[in-house]
């Protein structure tokens, strides 16, 4: 394992770590609550960071694959009375089926047409679940949906501990997973496509099959992460279609860093912290964080992860100035 | 040229056309096998759009045939010539910067050959394009402009190409790296890699090149031996004009 594999795999473990002992220490429901729906927001952020990030495809279909997947869970589970976790794995697959669908007519489109498309899907499939009210239950949207379980203890029960751990363990496997498909050879040659187009090609790289495989991976861990999200609020609601979700995972990605998937998972959870830190604030808790990220992103394009690396060179280096003045008088 | 062995590259009747422009026009040759062929001619005759049209990239031609080791490729996606062995580099150095060289040149060792055995090993790739140790594990970010130029080549031919062509590698290099250039188009073609060669700096070219193709606006002007083409009078006069040919013929 390369070096920077290693970095990786130990901030990763140290973060979830730290998350899965933190109920042990004693946090209330609400704040637990508050870090599962940001652990969902992580998923669905890092995963996106493989189309947008990676990829270099502006695609804005992804928040609705993480919609499909409320969806594709809400029918599994509730209509079809699919066992839970089965339905939450199905989830996924919807998501799936979803990016290969909206990736067809994107193959040889670029830039702001790309955006147009896919923002275009998601309105699509707000529409559908509208019409389609006898399937989704329209605007009501779908109610009292079957949680999660092992054995016959729920996961709601004890403050929502099952959900807390569930959803934990379901960011850490997206985690390792995004990182596998990015240091994979696939995952490179999608960012050499994104980097210079035409070198790869000229390297035997084929655009629209690796277009396809990018969107349809970046789906699986977002549907199941859908498919979570109706499992713990036990509703699918349309309004997961509306903006608020699309401004939360936009802004915990970008405010992360691009390219970096722990970036994205960094600033969800701290999003999350600080506007529940920020509650009593009530409608300044978003003009603060909105400064925040504009304050960040003018002085680290590069988002947090950038600012953190920075930081730690800079420690890395200021050590070594030290040791390196240390021995300098001594010659 | 025996019925066993065709020519590596059979180029019948190229034609791209920008609009009015006729960029080559009705443009016919063929590459042996173990030959260092050169392309010449003046600035915008044609040389880089012959080259994009035969590789693919980035645009494909409007009419005729392209015969790769006899087998037809004219029909095929860009990125399937590199895999059947085609594989061409840049006049403009690039590199796949967010990886390191070795990454570069074992992504082209991936989804090179169609047949993953006939491919060289990312040190043997190293090897023949004379890339150091120390600069295969820097980030292709890091690298200066010659080594980039070096990687491209490297990333060519680790697929083990049939054909390989180069897009004015020279350009922009200092002396003792053109040397070293031709060292490394020298040994790659000893090593049985059949080598196109468009090139702007002259010496280059005719020392290397067994045989010339001079190209002006679009069309052929014609091919033969170095030698023979430094004196064709058409190439001189496509080089430098009628006066410029009524000038040299007086000297």
């Amino acid at each position: 394992m390369q070096r920077r594999d290693r970095t990786f795999f130990a901030l990763m473990a140290a973060g979830a770590a730290a998350l899965a002992l933190l109920p042990l220490i004693g946090v209330d429901a609400s704040f637990r609550h508050f870090l599962i729906l940001a652990f969902i927001y992580a998923i669905v952020a890092s995963n996106w960071d493989l189309t947008l990030g990676y990829g270099g495809i502006l695609n804005f279909a992804h928040p609705a694959f993480f919609e499909l997947g409320v969806y594709g869970y809400a029918i599994f589970a509730s209509t079809l009375e699919v066992e839970p976790w089965l339905a939450l794995l199905l989830a996924g697959g919807v998501a799936v089926i979803a990016a290969l669908m909206i990736v067809l007519p994107v193959l040889r489109l670029r830039g702001i047409y790309v955006i147009l498309v896919t923002f275009a899907f998601g309105q699509i499939c707000l529409q559908i679940v509208l019409s389609q009210s006898q399937i989704t239950g329209g605007s009501q949207g779908m109610v009292l949906l079957p949680g999660l379980q092992l054995g016959d203890w729920s996961f709601a029960r004890d403050g929502r501990m099952g959900y807390y751990y569930a959803t934990l363990l379901l960011l850490v496997l997206s985690t390792i997973y995004l990182r596998m498909v990015v240091r994979s050879s696939f995952g490179r040659s999608i960012q050499a496509l994104r980097d210079n187009e035409y070198y790869a090609i000229s390297r035997g790289i084929s655009v629209s099959r690796q277009r396809i495989l990018t969107m349809a991976a970046s789906a699986v861990f977002t549907g199941m992460a859908g498919g979570m999200y109706a499992a713990y609020l036990r509703v699918a609601s349309p309004e997961v279609f509306g903006l608020d979700f699309l401004i939360i995972v936009l802004s915990a990605l970008l405010l992360g860093g691009t390219s970096t998937i722990l970036g994205p998972v960094m600033a969800a959870i701290l999003l999350a912290i600080l506007s529940e830190w920020m509650m009593d604030l009530g409608a300044w808790r978003f003009l603060i964080l909105s400064v925040l990220i504009v304050g960040v992103l003018r002085f680290y394009p590069g988002g947090l992860y950038a600012l953190i690396e920075g930081l730690a060179k800079w420690a890395i280096s200021g050590r070594a100035a030290v040791r390196r003045g240390a021995r300098s008088p001594l010659k | 040229m025996s019925q066993s062995e065709p020519s590596v590259l059979r180029v019948e009747h190229a034609r791209k056309a920008f609009g009015s422009l006729i960029a080559v026009n009705d443009v016919s040759f063929s590459v042996e096998q173990g030959e260092i062929f050169g392309i010449a001619g003046p600035n915008g005759s044609g040389k880089s759009t012959l080259f994009n049209i035969i590789s693919g990239v980035p645009f494909a031609a409007d009419a005729g045939r392209f015969i790769l080791a006899g087998q037809d490729v004219t029909g095929l996606r860009a990125h399937l010539r590199f895999r059947r062995g085609l594989a061409r580099t840049f006049q403009t150095e690039t590199a796949f910067d967010c990886l390191s060289v070795e990454e570069n040149i074992d992504l082209a060792r991936v989804y090179g050959p169609d047949n993953p055995e006939e491919a060289y090993g990312v040190a043997e790739a190293l090897e023949l394009s004379k890339i150091s140790r120390h600069t295969a594990e820097m980030n292709a970010g890091e690298i200066s402009v010659f080594d980039k130029k070096k990687l491209m080549i490297a990333t060519a031919v680790v697929a083990r190409p049939k054909l390989l062509m180069l897009d004015e590698p020279a350009a922009g290099l200092t002396k003792t790296e053109i040397d070293e250039l031709r060292e490394v188009i020298v040994e790659l073609n000893r090593a049985g890699i059949s080598i196109v060669l468009v090139e702007h700096v002259l010496p280059l070219l005719l020392s290397v090149a067994q045989r010339v193709l001079v190209l002006n606006q679009g069309e052929e002007v014609m091919t033969g031996p170095p030698d023979e083409m430094i004196k064709d009078p058409r190439v001189i006069e496509a080089y430098l004009g009628r006066k410029g040919h009524d000038r040299v013929s007086a000297a």
